[in-house]
């Protein structure tokens, strides 16, 4: 089997203007939080080795600019992505209500082959702050998820690192899923070759 | 294949047998066996057809005893350099006559000259020239600066040198029998590369660069029949040098290209039919002299461009002039020119080889590099897209920017039918204007046929580039439309450039619908989802053709084509599928706002005749739009459709949206009322008891209604508890009273009622003594009615004026029925006035206090003088 193979999974956050998508990635990388708030400009990426399953993998997760949709980045970026993260602010309703719109941009930019089956992961992000300030509730973010084909859902805190670990835990074996997947679907290239001019080596 | 070259005789049949040939401008120096020196003047032909012109200028019979073995020519030294009788000598390049004769080079076998201009910083250029000679197991190295010599060097090799060529001034690369090595001639140091013979037969040198060459060999030998092991004739080794300190060098069948620090430059070495007997580059293509013919290759693409039949060419120049020598004849080969040689490339469908050559070749040679390259490789990707190379077609596209209704009219009607039919002649009546011949092919090309997994292929690969193509014109459309107000002089033009932007995007959009609809369904509801501007008919026939009324509702409501979603919505809603039922448009509904209150209301009416449960929820949910719709409009809505759903709606309003609007309070009573009168009609209902229980305790509750209207509506003959709280509300407590006390008969409400309005500092409210007046003083001449008078007596007594109560009761009251009245009567005034004695005393001790302390400051006195400063403001009073 391929599993002794190093594996890749790119993973793709996106999600509204200030909802926190470098702050959870930086939490969950650096271990950092900084209350002061700066638009990231394009992608920026950082990589994190993770055991999913007794296999080692290396997380490449890539942070967008949330600011303007989709900004600069061509279909490029999102092709071969394995795992896409839909994050919003549990205290702003206009962050949770564009989900759907991030998702399907996503969805067209990407254009996986079987969409219904490429995973998501939904992420409220902000719950540290104070429950009256609160505009989406675990109940409806649930059933948003459960209706777009059963995404896991996670409220998260980036500034108290609550379940960001557990958050990107779900992400990486999910992705690896569909890395897996993707294998099967198209044989890699690279393997057959050096296989192959090892026997030639042999030959001579 | 094409002609990059033509071939001319130049000699024919030259009665010496040629041993060097050298050419320099129009000058061919011929050197023979017999030490003979020929020298030419060529004249390119001017045009096409005409032949050239070769001129025999100097015959010098007796230039040298032996043969000359090699000629080459410093000009800045102006010499003729030549070998011959294993010497080296310099002869002037005019008269012929002998300058010097190395005699240091006694037994050389070869050389090689270089020739460079040195630019430095702040200094007048030099040429650099080098000549090195190679003599047995030593390179002897000259230098002249401009015309002045310099010095020589002498450097020990390892071997007998078979061939060399100079790489800058600095290196010289070396051809050995065993290998190649790099010999740098300021630190003397001598790099082998590799040998010029098959590995198996040398013995690997385990350098990285080796084990490619291996694998090269491997495949090169096996493509020729595998003769690897018979390596009878020992391979000679050629250099050639390239431009940009690059040499091309002999390997058995290929030619590999090295740089100066000794590493492969390229990936790919250049392969040959046959054993090259000579190598030589002339720009931009490596030339070989094989066996029985000449072979011109693309360096880059290492494709045959030209071969070429001449039968025992030994001899070749190198640099720009090409000629080509055997023992009597000498061939002149002359590039056809640049612009010419991509013109045929292109009419053969050699993209890819014409693409290459414009890539090497100095965009001056051609007229419009850009422009040739861009419409050459839109022709390459149209070629690669008819030769079902889908992939590599569209991503060239996108790379050059091919407008997408060019790519899109390339597929069949199924994604492309809705292109304008001009669209199409446009694009191609635009290419064959700057085209010429090579795109009337295009053009005349037959609809692409493809199977149906071809097409499958080629719509996957067009779903990307749509997407691409539709953000990037978005992007685009989004920065004109922003700018389109600060720019209004050229107003017009900006708004027919965003016209054309919005046309090509509903074509890109409704072509990728067209496409997902093809390949990948799924994403059908993506696309229509966010903003989009697919073709509004194309996208509604298609999608009602397949069924996808789920995605064609949310396409309507990105159009705000609210009707017609509804309308589909409410056709559709009695077949099975995913839109069954009344909830779609339920959710439908609750989401329009304000704006399309009408609409609302048009579709809500037969979704709440089928299922006014649900129904409901168009006016009663958590959804932000919904509490944007007029609440009076509402209720005027649903009291028309139905009294209950009325209720309903107002209970909603009234309770959990805490509306305070007295309109509504007052139709909620009303509508209660209805409600009781509806269905008392069909007696013993549980409902009316319901009903009248939630009437009571909303009039109770609510303070917002308008009790004096309500009472007018009031039945007159029953709801008596409604009309006395009603009647409490204005005041009227002895009509609520009377009430309760004679047409209920309820003594236990009345005296609770009195419990709640009691308020002793209020005299209208002196409900107690009210309700005594009831008991005491019924109307109709009726009995009065002592007991309960005498029970609110006994436990009321002391919020009634004792005076009044005497003045009420019949005079037949016996006294001990009214001792306890009086005794707590009594007692609770004794303790009133008791009460006031003390707070009249203490007011008294508290006004002597205050009088005392009047005289205390009265009798206080403050002296003002001139100095004297406020102690707030510090200014002198005394100025005021």
């Amino acid at each position: 089997m391929a599993s002794r193979k190093k594996v890749l999974l790119k993973v793709i956050i996106l999600g509204e203007s200030g909802v926190g998508k470098t702050s959870l990635m930086n939490q969950y990388v650096n271990k950092k939080f900084s209350n002061q708030y700066k638009a990231t400009i394009g992608a920026d990426f950082l990589t994190k080795e993770v055991l999913v399953d007794d296999r080692l993998v290396t997380m490449q997760i890539w942070d967008t600019a949330g600011q303007e949709r989709f900004q600069s980045l061509g279909v490029a970026f999102y092709r071969g992505a394995d795992c896409c993260v839909l994050v919003y602010d549990v205290n702003n309703a206009k962050s949770f209500e564009t989900l759907e719109s991030w998702r399907d941009e996503f969805l067209i930019q990407a254009s996986p082959r079987g969409p219904e089956n490429f995973p998501f992961v939904v992420i409220g992000n902000k719950i540290d702050m104070e429950e009256s300030k609160r505009m989406i509730s675990q109940k409806r973010a649930m059933a948003w998820c459960q209706s777009k084909g059963n995404i896991p859902y996670f409220e998260t805190s980036a500034k108290e690192a609550i379940n960001v670990e557990q958050a990107f835990q779900t992400i990486a074996k999910n992705a690896l899923q569909q890395e897996v997947e993707v294998e099967i679907d198209f044989p890699d290239p690279i393997k057959i070759d050096s296989d192959t001019s090892k026997d030639f080596g042999c030959a001579c | 294949m094409h002609d990059a070259f033509k071939v001319y005789t130049v000699i024919e049949k030259l009665p010496h047998k040629i041993e060097s040939i050298f050419a320099q401008g129009d000058k061919l120096y011929v050197g023979t066996f017999y030490g003979t020196l020929l020298v030419y003047s060529v004249r390119e032909p001017l045009g096409q057809d005409e032949a050239i012109s070769v001129t025999l200028m100097e015959t010098l019979k007796t230039f040298s005893k032996k043969a000359i073995e090699q000629i080459d020519v410093i000009k800045a030294v102006g010499v003729l350099v030549t070998l011959s009788d294993g010497i080296v000598n310099l002869h002037d390049i005019d008269s012929f006559a002998l300058r010097t004769q190395l005699g240091k080079t006694r037994g050389a076998n070869l050389f090689s000259v270089f020739s460079k201009i040195e630019i430095q910083d702040g200094l007048i250029p030099q040429v650099i020239t080098r000549l090195a000679v190679a003599v047995r197991r030593k390179v002897i190295v000259f230098s002249w600066q401009d015309s002045e010599f310099k010095d020589t060097k002498e450097y020990t090799v390892t071997d007998r040198v078979r061939t060399m060529e100079w790489v800058g001034t600095q290196n010289l690369c070396m051809g050995f029998d065993n290998e190649y090595a790099l010999l740098d001639c300021k630190t003397s140091v001598l790099t082998p590369l590799f040998s010029p013979t098959s590995p198996s037969a040398q013995g690997a040198l385990g350098s990285t660069l080796e084990s490619t060459l291996n694998t090269l060999n491997t495949f090169s030998s096996l493509a020729t029949g595998g003769l690897m092991g018979f390596g009878a004739k020992p391979t000679k080794p050629l250099i050639t040098r390239l431009p940009n300190d690059e040499i091309l060098l002999g390997k058995e069948h290929s030619s590999i290209s090295v740089g100066i620090d000794g590493t492969p430059k390229r990936k790919n070495g250049i392969e040959w039919s046959g054993m090259p007997e000579e190598l030589g580059y002339s720009y931009p293509y490596a030339v070989a002299i094989l066996a029985r013919h000449i072979e011109i290759r693309n360096i880059e693409t290492r494709a045959l461009v030209q071969s070429a039949e001449m039968p025992h060419a030994r001899l070749l120049t190198q640099g720009k002039l090409l000629y080509i020598a055997s023992t009597n004849e000498v061939w002149r080969l002359i590039p056809y020119s640049f612009p010419q040689q991509i013109d045929e490339l292109v009419q053969k469908e050699e993209y890819q080889e014409a693409i290459s050559l414009i890539n090497q070749i100095d965009p001056v040679l051609l007229d419009e590099t850009a422009d040739t390259l861009g419409r050459i490789k839109s022709l390459y990707a149209h070629h690669l897209f008819r030769t079902h190379h889908y992939e590599e077609a569209l991503s060239l596209f996108l790379d050059l920017g091919v407008p997408a209704t060019e790519v899109i009219a390339l597929y069949p009607a199924v994604i492309s039918s809705h292109l304008p039919e001009k669209v199409a002649e446009d694009t191609s009546s635009v290419k064959s204007t700057d085209g010429k011949e090579a795109d009337v092919n295009a053009k005349v090309t037959p609809p692409i046929i493809m199977s149906t997994k071809e097409l499958e292929d080629a719509v996957g690969c067009l779903i990307r580039f749509l997407a691409d193509k539709r953000q990037k014109i978005q992007k685009s459309l989004q920065t004109l439309q922003q700018n389109n107000d600060s720019f209004s002089y050229n107003h017009q033009e900006h708004e027919d450039e965003i016209q054309e932007k919005l046309h090509v995007l509903e074509v890109v959009d409704t072509a990728l619908l067209k496409s997902y609809m093809m390949t990948n369904e799924r994403l059908v509801g993506s696309l229509l989802r966010v903003t989009n501007h697919c073709n509004l008919e194309e996208t509604e026939s298609l999608l009602l053709k397949h069924k996808k009324y789920k995605e064609l509702v949310d396409f309507y409501r990105g159009k705000s084509q609210h009707r017609k979603a509804l309308e589909l919505l409410k056709t559709v809603h009695s077949s099975a599928g995913e839109m069954q039922g009344v909830l779609p448009t339920v959710s439908y509904l609750q989401r329009l706002g304000a704006e399309h209150f009408n609409l609302i209301l048009e579709f809500g009416t037969w979704i709440l005749m089928e299922d006014p449960d649900l129904g409901m929820k168009i006016f009663i949910d958590d959804e932000p739009e919904i509490d944007t719709l007029p609440r009076f409009k509402i209720i005027a809505y649903l009291e028309r459709l139905s009294l209950d759903l009325c209720v309903l709606y107002l209970e909603h309003v009234i309770h959990v949206l805490d509306d305070e609007t007295s309109e509504f309070h007052n139709t909620l009573v009303v509508s209660y009322l209805a409600q009781i009168q509806r269905d008392s009609a069909a007696s013993g209902n549980e409902d009316t008891s319901k009903t009248k229980a939630k009437l009571l305790r909303f009039l109770d509750e609510s303070t917002f209604y308008k009790a004096e209207r309500i009472l007018s509506r009031l039945p007159v003959d029953s709801c008596y508890e409604e009309r006395a709280i009603l009647l409490s509300r204005i005041g009227q407590h002895d009509q609520a009273l009377n009430i309760y006390v004679h047409k209920l008969r309820n003594f236990q409400a009345a005296e609770e009622y009195c419990n709640k309005n009691y308020d002793s500092s209020d005299p209208s409210k002196n409900v107690y003594l009210l309700l005594l007046k009831v008991y005491l003083k019924p109307p109709n001449r009726e009995k009065p009615m002592l007991e309960p008078a005498l029970d609110i007596l006994t436990r009321h007594g002391t919020h009634i004026d004792p005076t009044a109560v005497l003045s009420l009761l019949p005079a037949s009251t016996r006294i001990d029925q009214l001792f306890k009245f009086f005794e707590k009567s009594i007692r609770e005034s004794n303790k009133t006035k008791h009460m006031d004695m003390i707070v009249k005393n203490l007011l008294k001790a508290e006004r002597l206090q205050t009088q005392e302390q009047l005289t205390f400051y009265r009798s206080r006195r403050v002296k003002i003088t001139e100095d004297r400063v406020c102690p707030k403001c510090h200014k002198r009073i005394g100025n005021r």
